[in-house]
């Protein structure tokens, strides 16, 4: 046994076909971005070496500022209204029936399978100002004075890209709430309930605690969804009204694939991938924060 | 875990219906308008089913506008993205679970930082790199981007799998002088038929789903993806085709929504595989 599961070549086989891909795929394109974020180059002339120059420019340029506290915003909503949300809808979905809970978890999941490209073509229509579903439902209810050109329309024009990522992406962090709150055994239920705690205090002290680190997953993939916002923008609004709706991903593939500045998306990638680093150091600060104060609390 | 208020109960009840149905509903419109005429969809009257079922939406969209060609692309592309992934993982997760090997521990926590970082953020790089390699406009690329990009997780899946199964099978193998790819493919694989399922679910969503990478690394309309060749509607190409357009939607969502339908436990597995990277 030891013999072939110590066999050198026997691992090299087995290793080397996936590690050669994250190799060429990953590492190297990342060693890459840092040399490339420090050229001038259009692809077609050999690139220059201009330090820091890119970065300059960009901390400079007002539009990259703004796409990026854009990008900031989508993150912050998709931590509330997806990871937040789903953790609470997922306990209370787990105090109904068996069969209700099949049906309402298969009804949050299913634009999960879909691809980004479909949601965001159905929800261009949805908001569509003449014959869009939404402006219908308003004219139904009788709420007709509240239709809008949503997509148009500079005040609601980023809420709805964010709607979108929200609707597509709630069953993702449902999905993982739920099952976290199910791995927790029944027994520790029954016997807060034998103490005579009530649901909120068994929501405080029991299923909050131990979903600790399952929510701390929601989070930080929720921010981080948010944060790297692009096919919804690219379909649905191209970055208008103006450059309004322009996330950060949006702005790096328009330097690259419209401007040919590659050397400057690289360097909104090394920016972007220091802030995403950011907000996983602050997720992961919080967390460890609550965690002390919950200790003495209990 | 219980509420005993019967009225908290009917209250909670009525409020996911309605978030549920805003969830579905917008989905079946999607679907009743891929059976109504253009015009029909135009005139605003959302609600309710089509006039005239007008079927040629569909039949239109696979004869006029290559959709069953674009069909063909995708299925081609996850095809090779899907085994090449999992026959690649399954390999790698089982030289990091099982063999010993000085560098397994640092290998695989590089592989489990390679899943926390988005795929498009190197985009760029991976463009060039391409570019020089004349891979642009060429499938090949995007089944090895998107391979790659997925085996992390794969790999993470298979490996957390593979540690709760007990050696016997192997050395019994190994006795009868069984090589590595017996073992692997013969005992091991049937072995973790959960894991792999849920492996194949994931990177099937993932790659017949892919959009950033298919619309950089395909420029020209012959290789096209099903999610980008979507956007010839909305970029006015078809004109105002509307009908067309939701029938096409509903033929890129077809399979995804198949394998939910028929497997939803495994791909409510794989969704939520993601909370045990921490």
């Amino acid at each position: 046994m030891k013999k072939v599961l110590g066999n050198k070549w026997y691992i090299f086989l087995l290793s080397a076909p996936a590690l050669i891909l994250l190799a060429a795929f990953v590492a190297y394109p990342l060693i890459n971005i840092v040399i490339m974020s420090l050229q001038k180059t259009n692809g077609l002339t050999p690139a220059v070496f201009v330090g820091p120059d890119n970065f300059l420019q960009l901390i400079r340029d007002e539009a990259f500022i703004r796409a990026n506290l854009a990008s900031l915003g989508l993150s912050i909503l998709a931590v509330l209204c997806n990871a937040v949300l789903a953790v609470i809808v997922s306990i209370l979905l787990c105090t109904l029936g068996p069969r209700v809970q099949k049906i309402l978890r298969t009804a949050f999941v299913i634009p999960l399978v879909l691809s980004v490209s479909v949601i965001s073509q159905l929800w261009l229509t949805i908001y569509h100002a003449d014959w869009g579903l939404l402006n219908y439902f308003l004219r139904t209810i009788g709420l007709g004075f509240l239709q809008n050109e949503w997509l148009i329309d500079p005040r609601t024009a980023m809420i709805c890209i964010a709607v979108t990522g929200m609707w597509w992406a709630f069953g993702m962090d449902l999905l993982m709430a739920y099952s976290g709150i199910k791995a927790i055994p029944e027994s520790y239920f029954e016997a807060a309930q034998l103490d005579g705690a009530g649901f909120l205090d068994t929501v405080r002290y029991i299923t909050l605690p131990l979903l600790r680190n399952v929510t701390k997953t929601c989070i930080t993939i929720s921010a981080i969804a948010g944060l790297y916002t692009f096919p919804q923008v690219f379909i649905m609004t191209g970055g208008g009204p103006g450059d309004l709706t322009q996330t950060v991903m949006m702005y790096m593939y328009r330097q690259a694939f419209a401007n040919q500045r590659y050397g400057m998306a690289s360097a909104v990638g090394i920016l972007v991938i220091i802030e995403t680093c950011v907000i996983l150091g602050v997720i992961g600060w919080l967390f460890k924060q609550g965690k002390y104060k919950g200790g003495e609390t209990i | 875990m219980r509420i005993r208020q019967k009225w908290i109960k009917g209250i909670l009840t009525a409020i996911f219906g309605i978030c549920a149905v805003t969830s579905v509903y917008p989905l079946l419109w999607m679907v009743i308008n891929s059976f109504k005429d253009t015009a029909e969809i135009m005139t605003g009257e959302s609600f309710g089913l089509p006039h005239v079922w007008k079927f040629s939406n569909y039949t239109d969209a696979i004869f006029n506008r290559d959709i069953l060609k674009f069909f063909v692309n995708s299925i081609i592309v996850t095809g090779f993205t899907l085994v090449l992934t999992v026959t690649t993982a399954i390999m790698l997760s089982y030289a990091l679970t099982r063999m010993q090997w000085k560098f397994s521990v640092h290998v695989s926590k590089m592989v489990t930082l390679g899943i926390l970082l988005p795929s498009q953020i190197v985009i760029v790089p991976i463009f060039m790199m391409l570019r020089e390699m004349h891979l642009i406009n060429n499938p090949l690329s995007l089944i090895l981007t998107i391979s790659a990009f997925n085996i992390a997780m794969a790999t993470l899946m298979c490996s957390s799998f593979l540690s709760g199964i007990p050696l016997e099978m192997e050395e019994a193998a190994v006795m009868d002088g069984a090589g590595i790819f017996t073992i692997l493919f013969r005992v091991i694989v049937p072995m973790i038929k959960p894991a792999v399922a849920t492996m194949c679910i994931n990177t099937f969503i993932n790659s017949w789903n892919e959009f950033i990478y298919a619309l950089v690394l395909i420029s020209g309309e012959q290789y096209r993806t099903l999610p980008i060749a979507l956007m010839n509607y909305s970029s006015g190409k078809y004109g105002t085709d509307y009908g067309g357009m939701y029938a096409a939607m509903v033929i890129t969502s077809i399979l995804p929504v198949m394998l939910f339908v028929f497997f939803s436990n495994q791909v409510e597995k794989s969704f939520s595989a993601g909370a045990i990277l921490k």
